[in-house]
């Protein structure tokens, strides 16, 4: 039995089958560190048996920013990029398109041509417009994921992405008399605006988005707007670097 | 004047040691001594802005904690940033002698930069060639170990760039490092290939802040088989005057002429992808846009800032890019 694992600055993906079945499952990252692995002379291990439903594997093929933690001795490892890439090939069947990749804390966006990455583009120091961003501008505006992921309509230009000073420009607009929802639209907008420089560059018609944000349908439209393109969301797109990891051989 | 004359950048050396001077290269000085940081940092308390680049900050330190009092400063063809330092060193009363590599790539204008240096430290052609003819010889075996690196992967990346980069000043002792080299070379080639399985890289633009930049690329797969600029310091176009040698020189030249030394280096070397490096908040960065569309390899572009490790994004980054080499 295998089990692909993408090991998030937020969350832990796990992806494996059972009698074909897929099985998908998230848990958060402390607390995967904390419940479900112990300590094996310096290296982890996991432990608890709940996590592949009473199934042991024998091949456990993990990526995300935390995977060199892992240490787990059955454990491959494989960059982020190629685990997204090659779950992005595997479930659209596509060999020529971008991924574009917003996950906690990373974007990522990623040519594949031919079923090969061919180039990619990362962000380094700053997690501007991630899913951080997202979610620290929604605690703000005292509203849910799900709220903040359906505004579309009005927004209002918003700058900053900077998940620290984004705060005090959102707060700025609320003070100017904004509604929320038009604030809200306006922080799904600025997250597609500071993708799209990225994704022009490779001159693509074929987009694919995957990551936690991907389920915010508000950037997913701005997306394809200011793209005009069709901008397509992956299936599950938060397991894709799991699933990639699963079907990696 | 004390002996010892630090130097922002590469000069032609050989006027300072005709002229019986040693040279210090304050870049080494700082990414080699014990803690850079503190140098970084000294610059950070005497005022040096956070948004500022992490080798200026050295340069300044560095030349300030080493009683070094007299600095040869590169002021065209090197970093934007000097002319300042350059007004910070005279205000801390250490000895500023400008050197410019022209903007305009031509004989005259070079010509011009060396006969004043030359005359400003009283050096005759006589002496002058005599140091060269040495030189000649160091660099001749630094040629020697740089092919070796890509012939016979049995040179690290590393130790290429460390040997290169320090024929700048040549550790301020060009007949010890010349021995010590000699040694080296010797005791390679008795040793057997060990890079045969890793992705053959290169790496253009300045030397990295990072502290353990080549081996965090060579413990994820990847050997460095060629040091742009490195390589450019160790000269290795030879030619029979001084005026012909520091105009074939690209480094502080237009990247045109460095995107022609690297095209020429990336097929004679095999080389499947190549690392750019760009120093924070330096005017290089912006020469990347050229390089990328002008060579037709895949690129990483990196960044640093500090003289620290290379980060986990950083590593995760090099990680994909080598995987990525891998598969294609």
């Amino acid at each position: 039995m295998k089990a692909g694992i993408d090991i998030g600055s937020r969350s832990i993906k796990i992806y494996f089958e059972i009698n074909g079945d897929p099985i998908r499952k998230k848990i958060d990252t402390i607390s995967f560190f904390k419940n479900y692995l112990s300590s094996d002379n310096d290296m982890l291990k996991i432990e608890n048996n709940d996590l592949f439903n009473g199934y042991h594997p024998d091949e456990i093929i993990a990526t995300g920013y935390g995977k060199l933690a892992t240490n787990i001795k059955t454990t491959k490892t494989i960059s982020e990029i190629i685990a997204h890439a090659v779950g992005a090939m595997e479930s659209t069947g596509e060999k020529n398109f971008i991924l574009v990749d917003i996950g906690g804390q990373d974007t990522k966006v990623i040519k594949i041509s031919d079923c090969n990455v061919v180039d990619f583009q990362m962000n380094n120091k700053c997690a501007a417009g991630s899913g951080r961003y997202i979610e620290n501008m929604a605690q703000i505006l005292g509203l849910s994921i799900n709220d903040i992921s359906s505004r579309v309509k009005n927004p209002i230009r918003i700058d900053s992405t900077c998940t620290t000073f984004g705060e005090s420009e959102v707060l700025g607009k609320f003070f100017e008399d904004n509604s929320i929802e038009n604030i809200a639209a306006g922080i799904n907008e600025a997250v597609a605006r500071r993708l799209i420089p990225m994704i022009r560059k490779y001159n693509s018609n074929t987009i694919f988005v995957s990551g936690g944000v991907a389920n915010n349908s508000a950037v997913i439209s701005f997306l394809s707007t200011g793209l005009s393109l069709d901008v397509k969301r992956i299936d599950f797109p938060d397991f894709n670097g799991a699933y990639g990891c699963y079907k990696y051989e | 004047m004390n002996r010892v004359i630090g130097i922002t950048s590469t000069i032609p050396s050989e006027v300072i040691y005709a002229a019986g001077y040693k040279l210090c290269d304050l870049n080494n000085l700082y990414i080699k001594s014990r803690l850079p940081m503190d140098y970084y940092e000294k610059a950070e308390i005497a005022g040096f802005p956070g948004t500022y680049c992490g080798w200026i900050k050295g340069l300044y330190s560095a030349a300030l904690d080493n009683d070094i009092r007299t600095v040869i400063a590169v002021t065209e063809g090197d970093c934007s940033n000097t002319h300042a330092l350059m007004e910070l060193y005279t205000y801390e009363n250490v000895n500023t002698i400008p050197f410019a590599y022209p903007f305009i790539h031509d004989r005259e204008h070079i010509s011009f930069e060396i006969s004043s240096l030359m005359k400003r430290f009283n050096v005759v052609k006589v002496d002058l060639d005599i140091v060269r003819e040495k030189f000649y010889k160091i660099r001749q075996l630094l040629h020697k170990f740089d092919e070796n690196t890509y012939s016979e992967s049995k040179i690290s990346g590393k130790e290429n760039h460390i040997w290169l980069i320090s024929s700048s000043d040549f550790n301020g002792n060009p007949d010890k490092f010349y021995t010590n080299l000699k040694t080296r070379i010797n005791e390679i080639d008795k040793k057997t290939s060990i890079y045969n399985d890793y992705i053959r890289l290169g790496y253009a633009g300045v030397p990295p802040i990072f502290t353990d930049f080549y081996e965090t690329v060579e413990n994820l797969g990847g050997h460095i088989v060629f040091n742009e600029l490195q390589r450019q310091f160790a000269m290795p176009s030879y030619q029979k005057d001084i005026v012909s040698q520091y105009l074939d020189y690209t480094y502080p030249y237009s990247i045109f002429l460095r995107i022609e030394d690297i095209k020429t280096e990336i097929k004679k070397r095999k080389i499947k992808g190549l690392i750019h490096y760009v120093q924070s908040f330096c005017y290089r960065t912006l020469e990347d846009v050229i390089l990328r569309k002008e060579l037709n390899i895949p690129i990483l572009t990196i960044e640093g800032d500090k003289p620290e490790k290379t980060g986990v994004r950083t590593r995760i980054r090099i990680e994909a890019f080598i995987e990525m080499l891998r598969k294609l």
